[in-house]
């Protein structure tokens, strides 16, 4: 998609700003997409998807990003995925396009759809499951991804309907995915309590960055979780297929609530923000929308900049707050989170309601 | 309170008068003659036009699933003449179709049925939506099995219905495996199927193709009345002649 089409760049226009560095990440990630298609190919087996998370998925990618991958199986276990596995890692090195993602973490490996689609919450819910799962919804994209039965689309639809078929709801009553909305929560702050573990593990070595992350980008994903949480409340006639309008149904609320929220999930973490600021429904403040979108757009511009990077990579937590630009991403954090506060907690707006009621206790 | 009935493909492959035996015995409402095999449309059509579709509430014909599109004027011919003669239900797959406006003269007769992964066209709501397109007074031939099988959530089964619920002319039932195989209900297609089987207007009869032992036939039609319902009185009578 052409930046001029995006949501974003309505954005852009409905506040009158210019948001330079989002624009840049957006064509960046269109570019990387077209080199990853090339370097996977079509020929993936029917029960495989190639799945780009992270930044790519977000259209948020910068020169530093990785390329947090992994291969969604929704099928019959068969040896050769392995090998499928091992061939796209060597040839993803090979290019020399793409930056591995971390290896301790929870890509560069063959995913399987039972564990994401039956394993929610229990003993069997590990946080790498956790993780996966929730960033299929929240933060995914699929080299593949205008086939319309691809194997990731399948799996998205399986997790939603079993967050919205195992909803305690009393008929008649107001239908809240309050499951749903309990595990996006869960993983932001598993993210949170993670980050304070990667600090105790690895010390100093890319902590400002860590820190930069979980301000701005990772704090985005809970909100735009929010928002798909509070989709069919805030959205009952959805307009993201305009030649069938989805729309809620309370004699089938999660039969209705998984086609819903699948076509929302099809968004960018960005774009459910920008959405959600342009729909008079929500009730958004757009100076507040405008603070937030301009903070982002600096804080994409920081992780562009090798210089930054790479200082912010080598400070210490106790060179950090002596150090101007540690100190002014922080202060733009602040900006950021202060309108994500404004948007999200206005109780007269009705995304600040839906907030207050459902997302604390 | 709708009627059950079964395929003849399904109860007795390439045998319709032992599948027609076998469903005589049940005392159902519905049938649907199976042509699927090219090479089999011609001697059924035969059969029916000189027998008659038997005094069933409601009778379908399966066409061919595949054919050449030099050989699609003569297959519509031949339809054509059921529908003359019968005013029977007509079901095709939307990817046969090459020239639409050929069908098109079966107006409400004519159903197109959505299809598995397998194929190109008429899996979901929006390829549904180009076929009828093309053919606007086609009905829907709602096969729950294949829709079931492109989405194991019933996500796209409820969108299907709930864009073309006042198309269907009849259900097509059956489990659907990965490998597209029809087989009987599981407990897990069984309870998929509940989901939406409330959306299905009461009036539209199911055909079941679950390829099932003939001792299990009578198991297969009283699970599917506990699924979608089922007719008190079938009045049927059998088709004479056999």
């Amino acid at each position: 998609m052409p930046w001029s089409d995006s949501l974003l760049r309505k954005v852009e226009l409905n506040l009158g700003v210019q948001l330079p560095n989002i624009e840049q990440a957006f064509v960046r990630s269109e570019e990387a997409m077209d080199q990853l298609r090339e370097v996977v190919g079509t020929a993936l087996p029917d029960e495989v998807s190639f799945v780009a998370f992270g930044s790519l998925a977000r259209k948020e990618y910068t020169s530093g990003s990785d390329l947090d991958w992994a291969l969604v199986i929704d099928g019959r276990a068969d040896s050769s995925h392995r090998e499928l596995e091992l061939d796209l890692k060597r040839r993803l090195t090979d290019c020399g396009k793409f930056k591995d993602p971390n290896p301790a973490g929870a890509f560069g490996a063959l995913v399987f759809s039972h564990e994401l689609i039956h394993c929610i919450g229990g003993a069997g819910d590990t946080n790498a499951n956790l993780t996966r799962r929730m960033l299929l919804l929240l933060e995914s994209t699929d080299t593949n991804h205008l086939l319309p039965l691809a194997p990731r689309q399948r799996v998205m639809r399986g997790i939603l309907e079993r967050y919205f078929e195992e909803e305690a709801h009393f008929p008649g009553k107001p239908f809240f995915p309050r499951f749903f909305l309990n595990d996006v929560v869960r993983l932001w702050r598993t993210i949170a309590v993670d980050y304070a573990a990667k600090n105790a593990e690895r010390g100093h070595e890319k902590w400002a960055l860590r820190n930069a992350k979980l301000r701005f980008s990772r704090k985005l994903l809970f909100a735009a979780g929010l928002l798909l949480a509070f989709e069919t409340s805030l959205f009952p006639d959805s307009e993201l297929i305009a030649s069938a309008p989805s729309t809620f149904d309370p004699d089938h609320p999660a039969l209705s609530s998984t086609e819903h929220c699948y076509r929302a999930a099809q968004l960018t973490p960005l774009d459910l923000i920008a959405r959600a600021s342009m729909s008079p429904a929500t009730g958004m403040d757009s100076q507040q929308v405008r603070r937030l979108f301009e903070a982002y757009d600096v804080f994409l511009g920081i992780l562009d900049s090798e210089g930054i990077r790479v200082k912010l990579a080598k400070l210490s937590y106790e060179e950090a707050i002596r150090e101007k630009v540690f100190e002014n991403m922080r202060e733009v954090g602040h900006q950021f989170q202060d309108a994500l506060n404004s948007l999200f907690m206005n109780p007269d707006s009705e995304l600040g309601k839906l907030t207050l009621k459902y997302a604390i206790f | 309170m709708r009627d059950i009935g079964f395929s003849t493909g399904a109860l007795a492959k390439s045998d319709v008068r032992k599948a027609l035996r076998l469903s005589c015995g049940l005392g159902t409402g519905a049938v649907e003659y199976s042509a699927l095999r090219f090479e089999e449309l011609s001697p059924l059509v035969e059969f029916l036009l000189k027998e008659g579709p038997g005094d069933y509430r409601y009778s379908s014909f399966h066409a061919p699933s595949q054919f050449k599109p030099e050989d699609e004027k003569a297959v519509v011919e031949l339809l054509w003449k059921l529908i003359d003669r019968h005013a029977m239900h007509i079901v095709v797959h939307p990817d046969v179709i090459s020239d639409h406006g050929l069908w098109r003269k079966f107006g409400t007769r004519l159903c197109v049925e959505n299809m598995d992964h397998r194929k190109p066209v008429g899996r979901t709501a929006d390829e549904l939506e180009e076929v009828f397109e093309k053919l606007p007074e086609a009905r829907l031939c709602f096969d729950i099995g294949h829709a079931h099988e492109i989405d194991r959530s019933m996500s796209r089964a409820y969108e299907i219905l709930k864009r073309f619920r006042n198309r269907i002319a009849h259900i097509h039932a059956s489990e659907v495996s990965d490998e597209c195989a029809h087989r009987a209900f599981s407990p897990a297609s069984a309870a998929a199927f509940r989901k939406v089987a409330g959306m299905i207007p009461d009036n539209v009869p199911v055909i079941l193709e679950t390829v099932t032992p003939d001792e299990k036939i009578g198991t297969q039609m009283e699970e599917a009345g506990a699924i979608f319902g089922q007719s008190k009185d079938s009045g049927h009578r059998p088709v004479s002649g056999r």
